[in-house]
This record gives structure tokens, C-alpha cells and sequence, in this order.
């Protein structure tokens, strides 16, 4: 054989050895990581072709093709199996229904499971939305500014014209009481249902005495709200 | 004759042969020198983050919004990993509550939150509300590790006199639960750094230093000196880490342009009453409520600042940079084609919330992306690492991600909801984060 010849052939032996070990060691790496995702168990992939009520359904479903099927289950195992069938939104409904009816006035409690309201008391609730969120921005405009005052020199004092009327105040009150009053309400429920992880006993009896105290602290300055 | 014509060419067709086995190895070579390149970079990938590094997803963080954050991503497509204490919240997934698959028990969990599982040094350590201030100060115990008071400290000062002295403490307030559960006793953001050594960076944190005046519609958050103070001594302190091969950062979109902002023009044509007024508002009946002009220009000059910043710093270690704010541009003026494989599309994604046959990147805050928004990022960062690095970090199937993203697919028209009594709270609590 030429020995041009045998100089190529050492040369790309030598350079598939060098290939094959990278490739190697790249492949581990792959693996690794594979290894994790196929550990988690898909349930409802396997047909999967998306959702039932799409409003897409010329859509076609990439999982037609391997490589997406793959591709989605490694990306977004979770997002996938957290698709909820019908029976499990009949039991949400269930809940709701149940709650509603022991807390009529808790305000996280959708509309639907409410009397339809009129006009008018639409119209009322985007208003009270309004106020609510205008006096709420300007506290948080107020307290980040507070925050980055100089350390150690005290803040002003209250300025004489308080930037919101009486009412806007009451009513943002009435508001953030009711709120707090409710995210307990919430919390109560899920203990008595006994929905609450182990480890989240612990941090709600926590969140909840820190709740009762802003609770008090609210109920207490909005009797000092005047009425002008 | 003919017989060495016939050597010949057989000589020829075997020259040629092993010419192109040649070839074909050397293009094997070098493709393998990038995949080491990609594999040297991503050995030890790190983040430093916010709430798009976190996965916040209106209004809540949780493992399946995790997962489809950009870093996760990127980290995946590049053959790696990255590892972080997954949340079950705070607050509540808007997007789950308004469909009917989470009841109020399912809502009082995620209101608490927690850890639904951890790791002992998180490698991903992005933070929602985070800024580069909180990188450095602030950790899963202490909301400020830099912050002191006054304590007495007792002791006797002869041997018959026991008195006081005034000696400065540190003063460990505790942070918010994203904090707390997504870095619990492992330091702050950058002290994770320091553990992890990174070989490659995610180190973008800039957003909220300017996020802030689209969510309050007021500039006084504003604080050009603490952002450059900071941003320069966190890429220092990496700097100094040693072990840091590459990075990205990205540039900040136009906060301004967000979907939470809608434009408003006072009935009565008062110019400090019009500008961009948050999408929930129905009426403006104070200038705070608006963002006028004047505090528009304020705002892209301090972006212009902020990016001009991000972009030097991005320059001096050596890191790819993704123009977000171009591209967000981009997005805002053109869309985003979604198009599957054999030509299908749903119609080119805005820079909204997804309503009824219209695409969207936005989550239900109108602020941050829904997981197939979080794809297109995941995707211009790609790009960028790519060319910067030589490597060929493959991209993610953007169809994929639209059609696996169930608020593209089945949307909700926040703009009908507006009326329950659960969104003052909801609004609240996504100022209370980010203003």
C-alpha cells in the first residue's frame, strides 16, 4: 500500500478514535438527564392529541412525530399531566358549591357560584376595583419609597392633606378586611377537609396568627377613619 | 495496457474514497469540538434570576411553571441540568381558579405555598421580585444579610459595676416566601454562586429595576446609581468566582409595551390624565392612575440606561446577549409566526394574554410569559449562546410548546372576570411583588 495512503488511514483512525470518545462522553451526559425525566411517570400522555374543548381543532398534534412526543414530555412533564378531565372539574364545582354555602360573603368565591349580579351591581363592583386598586398602588408607591429612605433618619410626618378622600379610605379598609377575614375562612376549610400537607400545618398556624394581627391592626385604624 | 489503467483508476477510486471518509471524520471532528465546547459550557450551568428565571406564572410559582422557565429549558436543550427547591406556591394559579380545576382547598394550599421538594444547594437559584440588590442582600432567612440595628450588650465593666454597651447587630427580618422557600439556608442568590461555581451563568436580574413603574404607573422607583452599584458588583464578585466559561444576559423589553398597560385618553383632554393606565381600570380619576408622557420618556430613558449597562456588562465577561427588548419590539409590532412542521398556524402570537384564535406570550398578569412565551425566550437565547459560543444547541419545536400550553389552547378572557370580588386581591398581591 502507498504510504500516502497509510498516513490517511492512521490519520482518520486516529480521528475516529478521538470522535468516538467525545461522542461518548457527550452521550453520557445525555443520558443523565433522560434518565431523570423518564423516571416520572406519564399518564395521560400515550394518546395524548391535546384538549378536549380546543377551540384549535384543525390543530395538528406534534406528538404524531416521535421526536415532539419526546421533546414535550422532557420539557413539560408537569404542564402535560396537570391536564384535568371533566370529573375532576365536577369535584372542583363540588368544592366550590360546599364553600360558598358555608361563606357566602368570602371573596374568593368565583361569580358562578353566586346570585347573577344586575347591572348595577356590576357597575358598583368595577368601581369598587377601581378605588380599591388606586388607593392600594398609592400605599405601595408610598411604603417603596419609605424603603429606600436614608438609614437611621426617621421618616416624615403624615402630611396634612391625605391624598384620598374618607370614603375611598373606608371603603379600601372594608376591603383588605374582608380579604384577610377570607383568606382565613380558606385556610379553616381546607383543615377541616383536611386538604393541607403536613408541612404546610405548620406555616399556616404561623400565617395565620400574623393574619390575625394585621386583621386587628385594620379593623382598629378604620374605626378612625372620620366621617366628612 | 489496459491493466494498469485499471490499477490506476482502482488507486484513484480509493485516494477519493478515503478522501471522503477524510472529509466526513473531520466534519464528525469538528462538530464533536463544539459538542465539547456545549459540554465544557454547560458542565455546571448556574442562575441568578427573578421571576422569569423563577417561573412566576399568573399569579403563582409552582413545578410545572419551573419547568418551563427559560434557564430549565435552555439548560435541557444544551444536554445539562439545573437543579432548584420546587414551590407549591404562593399565591394561587389565576389561570387554574378561573377554569374550575382548582377549588378552594387546591387555593388555599398554593395561598400558602411551600416546598414540594428541595435540594441542598440549589444550582438554579432565580428568585421572583428579585433585583440586583436582592442578589446580593437578600437570602431564604434574611431579607437584608447587610442590615444591623443597635443592641445592648451587658457586661461587667468593673468588677462591681455591670452595665451596658450600644454594639451594632445584624438585623435578619425575614423575606418573602419566594425567597424563603426558593433558597432556604443556602445563602443569597450570590453567595449560591459562590458555592455552585458555575461554568456557565444565567445572570439576568435587571427587569425589576425598572418593572416597577409599569405595575405602580410612577417612576420614584427609579434608582439609576443602586442599579449600576449593584449590577457591577455582582458580575465583579462572579468575575472572582474563577469557574465561570460563558454567560448570557438579556436586555430588558420595553416595560411600557407590557400587556399590562393599556392606552387611555382623558374624556375632558387633560394631558397629566392620559397616557397608559393598567388594563383592570375602568376610569382614571387621579394623574397617579396614568402614566403620562412626560413619565414615559423618563421610563425609556432610564431603559436606555439600564440596557446600555447590561450591554457592557454582557461585553466585558465575554457573554452572549439577547436583545430582548428587540425582540419583545419586534413581537409587539409583527407577532410571532406559530407554525407547525407541515404548515399549519394558529395565526402569529401578540404581546397579550391569548384570547379566542389569537396567540399569545403573556400569562393572565399581562406581565409575565405563559410557558409558550417562556419557548420563544428559551429559543432568542439559544440563538445567542450559538453564535457567541460556536455551539449547536438544538432549539425547542415553538408549535410544541403552543400546542401543549393550555392557556393558548383554551384561553381566558381575564377582561369577563372583572367583576369577581377575588381580583383586587389578585391585583394587590402582583404590585405588592413587583411595584
Amino acid at each position: 500500500m502507498d504510504k500516502r495512503v497509510v498516513i490517511l488511514l492512521g490519520a482518520a483512525g486516529a480521528i475516529a478514535l478521538l470522535v468516538l470518545f467525545f461522542l461518548s462522553s457527550g452521550k453520557e451526559k445525555t443520558k443523565k438527564v433522560a434518565k431523570t425525566e423518564e423516571s416520572e411517570e406519564f399518564l395521560n400522555t400515550k394518546n395524548f392529541t391535546g384538549y378536549s374543548d380546543s377551540m384549535y381543532p384543525d390543530a395538528p398534534s406534534p406528538f404524531a412525530n416521535a421526536e415532539a412526543e419526546e421533546e414535550a414530555k422532557s420539557l413539560w412533564p408537569t404542564a402535560i399531566k396537570s391536564v384535568k378531565d371533566d370529573a375532576h372539574r365536577e369535584k372542583v364545582r363540588e368544592e366550590w358549591r360546599d364553600f360558598a354555602s358555608k361563606y357566602p360573603k368570602n371573596i374568593y368565591v368565583l361569580n358562578e357560584y353566586r346570585a347573577p349580579l344586575t347591572e348595577k351591581e356590576a357597575a358598583d363592583r368595577r368601581s369598587s376595583l377601581d378605588s380599591f386598586t388606586s388607593v392600594d398602588t398609592y400605599f405601595f408607591r408610598e411604603t417603596a419609597r419609605l424603603r429606600s429612605a436614608e438609614f437611621g433618619k426617621d421618616p416624615a410626618a403624615a402630611p396634612k392633606d391625605a391624598g384620598v378622600t374618607s370614603d375611598q379610605q373606608r371603603a379600601y379598609f372594608d376591603y383588605k378586611i374582608k380579604e384577610v377575614e377570607s383568606r382565613i375562612e380558606l385556610i379553616q376549610y381546607a383543615r377541616e377537609q383536611k386538604g393541607l400537607s403536613s408541612d404546610q400545618d405548620g406555616i399556616a398556624d404561623k400565617d395565620i396568627a400574623q393574619w390575625k394581627k394585621e386583621l386587628e391592626d385594620l379593623q382598629k385604624v378604620s374605626k378612625t377613619v372620620p366621617n366628612i | 495496457m489496459i491493466e494498469i489503467k485499471k490499477i490506476e483508476n482502482l488507486y484513484k477510486g480509493n485516494v477519493l474514497k478515503m478522501f471522503k471518509i477524510f472529509l466526513t471524520l473531520f466534519a464528525l471532528l469538528v462538530s464533536s469540538i463544539s459538542a465539547q465546547t456545549k459540554a465544557e459550557l454547560f458542565a455546571r450551568p448556574g442562575v441568578i434570576g427573578d421571576s422569569l428565571s423563577q417561573g412566576f406564572f399568573g399569579v403563582n410559582v409552582e413545578k410545572k411553571s419551573q419547568e418551563w422557565a427559560y434557564p430549565v429549558i435552555v439548560s435541557k436543550q444544551a444536554g445539562s441540568s439545573v437543579s432548584y427547591n420546587v414551590l407549591k406556591g404562593p399565591y394561587l394559579n389565576f389561570e387554574d381558579v378561573l377554569k374550575g380545576d382548582c377549588g378552594p382547598i387546591c387555593m388555599a394550599s398554593s395561598l400558602i405555598g411551600g416546598n414540594a421538594s428541595t435540594v441542598q444547594l440549589p444550582t438554579h437559584a432565580g428568585i421572583t421580585g428579585a433585583d440586583y440588590s436582592n442578589v446580593l442582600k437578600t437570602s431564604g432567612k434574611c431579607e437584608d444579610i447587610t442590615a444591623t440595628k443597635q443592641v445592648r450588650e451587658w457586661y461587667w465593666a468593673t468588677w462591681y459595676w455591670y452595665t451596658f454597651r450600644w454594639v451594632t447587630a445584624p438585623d435578619c427580618q425575614s423575606p418573602d416566601k419566594f425567597h424563603q422557600y426558593g433558597l432556604r439556608d443556602s445563602g443569597t442568590q450570590m453567595e449560591v454562586m459562590e458555592k455552585v461555581k458555575p461554568t456557565f451563568l444565567f445572570g439576568s436580574v435587571g427587569a425589576n429595576h425598572v418593572l416597577c413603574t409599569a405595575l405602580a404607573t410612577s417612576t420614584s422607583c427609579l434608582d439609576e446609581p443602586r442599579f449600576k452599584k449593584d449590577i457591577r458588583e455582582v458580575m465583579r464578585r462572579m468575575t472572582a468566582i474563577g469557574s465561570i466559561k460563558g454567560g448570557i444576559l438579556f436586555t430588558v423589553p420595553n416595560v411600557t409595551a407590557i400587556a399590562y398597560l393599556e392606552s387611555y385618553t382623558d374624556p375632558q383632554g387633560r394631558a397629566n390624565y392620559s397616557g397608559l393606565k393598567a388594563f383592570y381600570r375602568s376610569t382614571v380619576s387621579n394623574p397617579d392612575e396614568v402614566l403620562d408622557k412626560t413619565e414615559i420618556q423618563t421610563i425609556t430613558t432610564f431603559l436606555t440606561m439600564l440596557n446600555n449597562e447590561i450591554k457592557a456588562q454582557a461585553a466585558a465577561m465575554g457573554f452572549a446577549l439577547t436583545d430582548a427588548k428587540v425582540m419583545f419590539d419586534d413581537i409587539k409590532e409583527n407577532g410571532r409566526p406559530v407554525r407547525s412542521s407541515d404548515g399549519y398556524s394558529p395565526g402569529n402570537a401578540r404581546a397579550n394574554w391569548p384570547l379566542p384564535n389569537q396567540p399569545g406570550i403573556f400569562g393572565l398578569d399581562g406581565v409575565h410569559p405563559n410557558m409558550y412565551g417562556h419557548a420563544v425566550m428559551s429559543n432568542e437565547l439559544i440563538k445567542a449562546i450559538n453564535a457567541k459560543y460556536n455551539t449547536n444547541i438544538p432549539q425547542v419545536s415553538e408549535y410544541n410548546a403552543w400546542f401543549n400550553d393550555s392557556l393558548n389552547r383554551n384561553p381566558v378572557d381575564l377582561k369577563k372576570f372583572l367583576t369577581n370580588t377575588i381580583l383586587g386581591q389578585v391585583i394587590s398581591w402582583l404590585i405588592g411583588i413587583f411595584a
